[in-house]
């Protein structure tokens, strides 16, 4: 065993880092490895932590072992509130991306997300531009750039401080990788609509479309 | 212009003579027989360089570039063609076989190399067809279906070319290997053809459409998971856009879902061992370090004392628009005893040239500087946020200001 990677990999966990094959490769590697991974668990149970892992297993973090207990419901409660208090931006961006991507497909860990793609969506459609401008009004990515190319700029920068995305290439490139959060953050939306009792938009639409 | 004219004139000859060019392709190896029905496609597709032909008694024959467009447009075509077409050849051939081997007991030598003929024509006919199905399942592998944009449409092009592929799989699993080596006979070349040959590109065709479907299903499941995903990302703005005030919460449930089970940082201190002279060097370099950051130059000021204040030029204060837009907000609140104030909300309303952080630094001060019978009519709510680091600390992310109504004296 590795002890350099395995002192990083640990400290990095309980600094509440999630670790990804884009963030911290060499940890992700050390995790993935279920005799590896047992050893940082064996380590981490006698501070009541385990070793959490995204339904898609691409991002490990760090978990309470006992959730009973009132303090750490508490802990747990609050991070939740963190994460959802700016929701909506977040998911309107994801939105936004998707569309703006080539493939068109939701941004999952290890996409590459290009600046470039987003402007020339800004650029070509108005409607684009609209939602940009909206984005950038909002408390998430609150920006008073001018342009689209600095509002687009700024929510990057945002999404890179809150962990979502890392920059990649050289510097002013533009391209950026999508890290590991995601998959966490698909996990709780799928927990948020469940326990809201969310329908689906497909399913709203075929339902009326049977009407 | 001369050159926009020429393509649009070879497109609208391409147009014309469609059905006659597409039966060309599919039917007679890409030549044109002579006949009264291919006279002037073969004179339009010449003047065009879409065709050729080597002497005047031979056919005309399309040229590359027209093939290749025709590959592109009718790969979906031709791959369900070859799927189906692959069962008929192989009877085919079976039928020209049987027909052989009658004619060869018979000893009615130039019907049974007649029918040798058309047995081996329609095995390499049967070999194309299979070099050309597995081509298309991987031309889809390879682009991953990422030509259709849309994903609903992209998974369901995906399921139908996998259940193609079953199909295709299932009808070579049928082809009976034993019964070729029956058939096989004394011809040298005939054995080898179904001995060999035929029995060798199946089981290529077998282990490549397997890797094929194997590849099919990964993609539509990944294809499935980026549709739930998006299905959930926009059901849930849907569902912010019903609902203006939603915030997510189980604060309804005692426990806590696992899913949201990730720990708080724990904070990893650490301190320089000052006695261990292994630091020595290292300590005293920090030192040097932080003492040269921290050396400011200090401008030097010297004051002089007034004689007399009077004869001062008078300066005219400017008024400070977000100290006279904190004084509007809070002459509102003290009339709406009804109402709250997001400092947010109301920031976005004034066109103020500075951060959040001040506008609510401002709004409070001038609550703070209210006489102190007004400031008890005005209650102070704070929005906070848990510092993710230091979680005994909180962010204040807003401001509401209400009325609060007086007390019976």
């Amino acid at each position: 065993m590795d002890s350099e990677v395995f002192k990083s990999t640990t400290q990095a966990l309980l600094r509440s880092e999630i670790i990804c094959a884009t963030t911290r490769p060499a940890e992700y590697r050390f995790l993935e490895d279920a005799e590896q991974r047992r050893e940082v668990e064996q380590y981490l149970i006698r501070i009541d932590r385990g070793v959490g892992v995204s339904r898609d297993g691409v991002a490990f973090y760090c978990s309470y072992l006992d959730i009973n207990d009132n303090d750490t419901k508490s802990a747990i409660r609050s991070q939740f509130k963190e994460l959802v208090f700016d929701l909506e931006p977040l998911l309107r961006w994801l939105r936004f991306a998707q569309e703006a991507g080539s493939l068109n497909k939701p941004i999952e860990a290890g996409d590459l997300v290009k600046l470039s793609d987003h402007l020339s969506t800004a650029e070509r459609s108005p409607d684009k531009r609209h939602e940009l401008m909206e984005l950038t009004k909002s408390k998430l990515f609150k920006s008073t750039a001018q342009t689209d190319s600095a509002r687009i700029e700024q929510i990057m920068k945002v999404l890179v401080e809150q962990g979502y995305l890392t920059k990649t290439g050289e510097a002013a490139t533009g391209l950026y990788r999508a890290t590991g959060k995601w998959s966490y953050l698909y996990d709780v939306l799928e927990f948020v609509k469940q326990h809201e009792r969310i329908e689906d938009e497909a399913d709203t639409e075929e339902q009326a479309e049977m009407f | 212009m001369a050159g926009n004219q020429d393509a649009k004139d070879c497109l609208r000859a391409i147009h014309h003579h469609a059905d006659v060019l597409l039966d060309a392709y599919h039917h007679h190896q890409n030549r044109l027989f002579d006949g009264d029905d291919t006279t002037s496609v073969s004179k339009a597709m010449l003047k065009h360089h879409l065709a050729w032909k080597i002497d005047d008694d031979d056919d005309v024959v399309l040229s590359r570039p027209l093939t290749n467009l025709f590959d592109t447009v009718t790969r979906s075509h031709r791959i369900s063609m070859a799927n189906a077409e692959i069962g008929s050849l192989w009877e085919e051939m079976m039928e020209q076989i049987d027909y052989y081997q009658e004619a060869d007991k018979k000893g009615a030598l130039r019907d049974a190399e007649m029918f040798q003929e058309h047995a081996f024509e329609a095995g390499f006919r049967l070999l194309d067809s299979l070099k050309l199905a597995i081509a298309g399942y991987s031309h889809y592998i390879n682009s991953g279906f990422t030509e259709i944009r849309d994903l609903d449409l992209r998974a369901r092009k995906n399921a139908d070319m996998l259940k193609q592929a079953k199909t295709f799989n299932d009808l070579l699993e049928s082809f009976d290997f034993s019964e070729l080596e029956r058939k096989a006979g004394h011809s040298s070349e005939l054995r080898r053809l179904l001995r060999k040959v035929i029995p060798k590109s199946i089981g290529l065709c077998l282990s490549e459409l397997s890797y094929a479907i194997g590849n099919l299903r990964s993609l539509l499941h990944e294809v499935n998971e980026q549709r739930t995903k998006t299905r959930l990302v926009n059901s849930l703005l849907a569902h912010y856009e019903r609902n203006d005030e939603f915030i997510p919460t189980f604060d309804d449930i005692n426990s806590v879902p696992e899913v949201c089970n990730r720990a708080q940082p724990l904070l990893l201190s650490s301190r320089a061992d000052l006695d261990n002279p292994l630091y020595e060097v290292e300590l005293s370099d920090l030192a040097r370090s932080i003492e040269s950051s921290q050396a400011r130059d200090v401008e030097e000021h010297e004051a002089s004392p007034v004689d007399n204040a009077m004869d001062i030029a008078s300066v005219e204060q400017i008024p400070d628009p977000i100290w006279d837009a904190a004084r509007q907000v809070l002459e509102v609140v003290k009339q709406d005893s009804q109402g709250a104030f997001s400092a947010l909300k109301i920031y976005d309303v004034f066109d103020l040239e500075c951060g959040h952080e001040l506008w609510m630094l401002a709004l409070v001060n001038t609550v703070n500087s209210l006489k102190a019978q007004e400031r008890r009519g005005i209650h102070i709510t704070y929005t906070e946020r848990i510092d993710p680091i230091f979680n005994g600390n909180a962010w204040v992310s807003d401001v509401v200001l209400s009325s609060q109504p007086r007390s019976a004296p």
